[in-house]
């Protein structure tokens, strides 16, 4: 049995399938979180069913992407699960009457059912099951609350009277429908609102983002240092080295092995032991910003904010070919590029995606790239960070707007859901950046010690030196930075963090690292961005994406040396 | 009398629409006071002229053409009004019933020349209505053209069927109240409120919804 749940975007089944099947996916308050389906098993009546998560659609016309899988998948499904937003039935209820005309067996999960009683709305749920002619359970996914009902209720659904309907007969329908089963009691502002208020108006919104963003940016850096510095340096440094080299001193007191394994020399960034290097980078430089940031972005999604960073972000994006929606990948490709690029699904053009994706392939630092940056130059000083990001907002601007003209095709305006603000709950948060930091962690770990491996076989055989001194001389030309950078260079093609480790090894004054640092973000994503990016843009655009990643490399690398050194 | 028929049908959609309510053939029927089941030949031709959108036994949607005329219509109709009670003196239950017939017979100028002369009122006399603009649907204000905090019902939706399906999908239906909860500025978008839903939607979008302020 093939179980759908479909629903407009953002009511809640993400959360709802997260529950029912114990597989973790991300859930968010904005619209348009789940791009691509996820698949789980429940149990349902003694019997295995397939449930699967269709990305949020309001309608089942296929306009965009999104929509598309949605109308594609409705048809090989045997139940309907139609999550409906118990707070706003009116709209969800345009997507039910289109779910029902299909015919299949539906049931109806009236989700947030405890927000709705919080806003006044009062829904007779008996005139609603009469009205649309099945069973509808109320829930809470958030809490689970309603679940145990609705698996049980799973084999009642029953398709109703099958009715085709004009668009304006649907909303005619609605009408009737509400003013029956929907009672309003107006209730009062609440605090809420008053954010919600405050938090989009221009004048008092546009502050606040700023100050939010500075806030957030401030902690994450100073808590990950502090992190680093006071947490995981001694631990790693006074426990763990010690510990691990009395365990592999013994067998292999010196030679290639020990070398490989504890590295060339103590240093834990520049030795290039898999045991010392390889788990000090992803785990004492990286993993606590990718804590401190998912934690960070987790909340801003759970409450539902980056829709406003979205509209208040609007005209600034508009300029460059795209919309407000465009920073809600952007965003994402902070932590990972990957998700980055598949979030521009969202996006309703090919124009726009072609865009969005090569404007976070080629100048939005990933984590790993943001935590080289960070780790290796705030020593030297402030300024040297500045300076990476503002040539990177140049960049990003400068390519956005030229890709605007010369791209054809259109670039509609935002039309965008804002959900209300929804206390985030502390279960759903963690969890959240659990499964994002696992993620990390699973796909981080095995290529940084594979690269630290092969850098570490390079060097002992002397291979580093020849490459810096056959490639070096071209780099040293071209950007002013020592010819050893090529290493790092070649191995930030598979993991950008993995890079980090090379770098710190190579003498360099703070300015030749901040250019090595801004080539390190532009030149070319890792292997797994790659891919998406292919996958995404089709062969021709994928294309021209590295065409441009190798000239906006090339240029900014020129200008920089002639500027900064 | 044919096309005076046709005017009296545009008249009651508007007004429908004007109420926030839906203009089904029944509703017009109602408001025509005639019997539903001639109210479809009518709406058959309506369409054929591309004065209204109607496919049986749907809702009936004026087209710009269809929207012109019926605001035009209204707009004689409440001049008459204003005329008949406040320069003939005529009382206050008779009025409506005088302009529904004299209306059909007046020219443009002519209602133009009545406006001048009792200096362009804006309600008529006896329900307090809006008296629309001679340059309707063209001089309605826009979503774009309401202040921050301003509230306005939606009229007429302009632009494609795409267009139009996918702006009600969110929730942007005429008849509906919307209110301007913030405008961002150097040309940025609006955020609406609709029912329950907030929306944020671009100043080219909002240019497309024609509205009446409250």
């Amino acid at each position: 049995m093939k179980i759908l749940l479909i629903g407009n975007p953002n009511v809640g089944k993400s959360s709802l399938f997260s529950r029912l099947t114990g597989v973790e996916v991300v859930c968010s308050n904005y619209p348009g979180t789940t791009v691509n389906y996820s698949s789980g098993t429940v149990r349902c009546a003694n019997e295995k069913a397939e449930i699967i998560d269709v990305p949020g659609t309001y309608s089942l016309k296929a306009e965009n992407p999104a929509e598309k899988v949605a109308t594609d998948m409705i048809k090989d499904g045997d139940v309907i699960v139609n999550v409906v937003d118990a707070t706003n039935l009116e709209r969800n209820l345009n997507l039910t009457l289109q779910v029902l005309e299909y015919g299949k067996p539906t049931i109806i999960c009236l989700n947030m059912s405890d927000d709705a009683r919080h806003l006044g709305i009062e829904i007779d749920k008996q005139g609603l099951e009469d009205a649309l002619g099945v069973p509808i359970v109320e829930t809470v996914a958030l809490t689970g609350q309603g679940l145990k009902e609705l698996i049980e209720k799973i084999p009642l659904a029953r398709s109703a009277p099958a009715v085709k309907r004009s668009e304006g007969d649907r909303w005619k329908e609605i009408g009737r429908i509400l003013e029956k089963t929907q009672k309003r009691h107006d209730k009062q502002h609440s605090l809420a609102e008053l954010l919600e208020d405050a938090t989009i108006k221009p004048l008092t919104g546009i502050p606040i983002a700023l100050l939010t963003l500075y806030l957030l940016f401030t902690i994450i850096i100073g808590a990950g240092q502090m992190l680093t510095q006071y947490v995981i340096d001694p631990f790693f440094k006074q426990l763990y080295l010690p510990a691990i080299k009395a365990a592999v001193e013994p067998m292999f007191p010196a030679g290639i092995v020990h070398n490989l394994l504890l590295g060339i020399s103590d240093d834990p960034v520049t030795g290039l032991g898999m045991l010392t290097t390889g788990l000090y980078i992803p785990l004492g430089m990286i993993l606590p910003f990718v804590i401190l940031f998912y934690l960070a972005l987790g909340l801003l999604e759970d409450i539902g904010y980056l829709p406003r960073i979205a509209t208040l972000m609007d005209n600034v994006m508009h300029r460059i070919g795209l919309h407000g929606s465009a920073i809600i990948p952007a965003i994402l490709g902070m932590g990972c590029k990957v998700p980055g690029i598949l979030a521009t699904r969202i996006l309703e053009t090919e124009k726009q995606r072609f865009i969005s994706a090569a404007l976070i392939a080629i100048s939005i630092p990933c984590l790993a790239q943001n935590a080289v940056i960070v780790s290796l130059l705030m020593r030297y000083g402030i300024q040297y960070v500045a300076i990476v990001y503002a040539t990177l907002i140049i960049i990003h601007i400068v390519i956005g707007l030229i890709l605007n003209k010369i791209t054809k095709g259109d670039s509609p305006e935002i039309l965008l859901e804002i959900p209300p603000y929804r206390a985030p709950s502390f279960q759903t948060t963690i969890k959240k950046t659990w499964i994002r930091v696992k993620y990390f962690l699973k796909d981080a770990l095995p290529y940084i010690i594979i690269g630290v491996f092969i850098a570490n076989i390079l060097f002992i055989t002397g291979t580093t030196k020849r490459i810096a001194e056959t490639a070096g001389p071209t780099l040293t030309a071209a950007f002013g930075i020592p010819g050893d950078a090529v290493l790092a260079i070649l191995v930030g093609f598979v993991r950008k963090d993995a890079a980090v480790g090379m770098l710190a090894t190579i003498p360099m004054t703070p300015m030749q690292l901040t250019i090595a640092c801004i080539l390190l973000v532009t030149y070319f994503p890792c292997i797994a961005t790659l891919v998406v990016l292919y996958n995404e843009l089709g062969i021709k655009n994928f294309l021209k994406t590295i065409g441009l990643m190798l000239v906006v490399t090339f240029v900014t690398g020129t200008i920089l040396k002639i500027l900064l050194l | 009398m044919q096309s005076e028929n046709r005017e009296e049908y545009l008249e009651a959609i508007y007004g429908l629409l004007e109420d926030g309510k839906e203009a089904t053939p029944t509703q017009i029927a109602r408001k025509l006071g005639i019997n539903p089941s001639s109210v479809s030949e009518m709406l058959k031709k309506l369409n054929t002229e591309g004065c209204v959108i109607w496919k049986p036994y749907g809702n009936v949607e004026l087209t710009k053409k269809g929207f012109k005329k019926a605001s035009g219509m209204k707009r004689k109709h409440r001049l008459l009004e204003r005329f008949l009670y406040d320069v003939l003196k005529i009382e206050i239950e008779k009025v409506h019933g005088q302009a529904c017939r004299m209306e059909h017979a007046l020219s443009d100028d002519a209602a133009e020349a009545l406006s001048k002369l009792m200096s362009h009122p804006d309600k008529c006399p006896d329900d307090n209505k809006r008296i629309p603009q001679a340059t309707e649907p063209e001089s309605l204000k826009t979503l774009t053209d309401l202040k921050q905090g301003e509230t306005a019902s939606i009229v007429f939706l302009e632009g494609g069927d795409e267009f139009k399906s996918r702006i009600r999908s969110v929730g942007v239906v005429e008849g509906k109240i919307a209110k301007v909860v913030a405008r961002e500025p150097f040309g940025g978008p609006l955020v609406i409120k609709v029912g329950a839903t907030q929306i944020t939607l671009g100043r080219g979008m909002a240019s497309k919804v024609r509205v009446v302020a409250r």
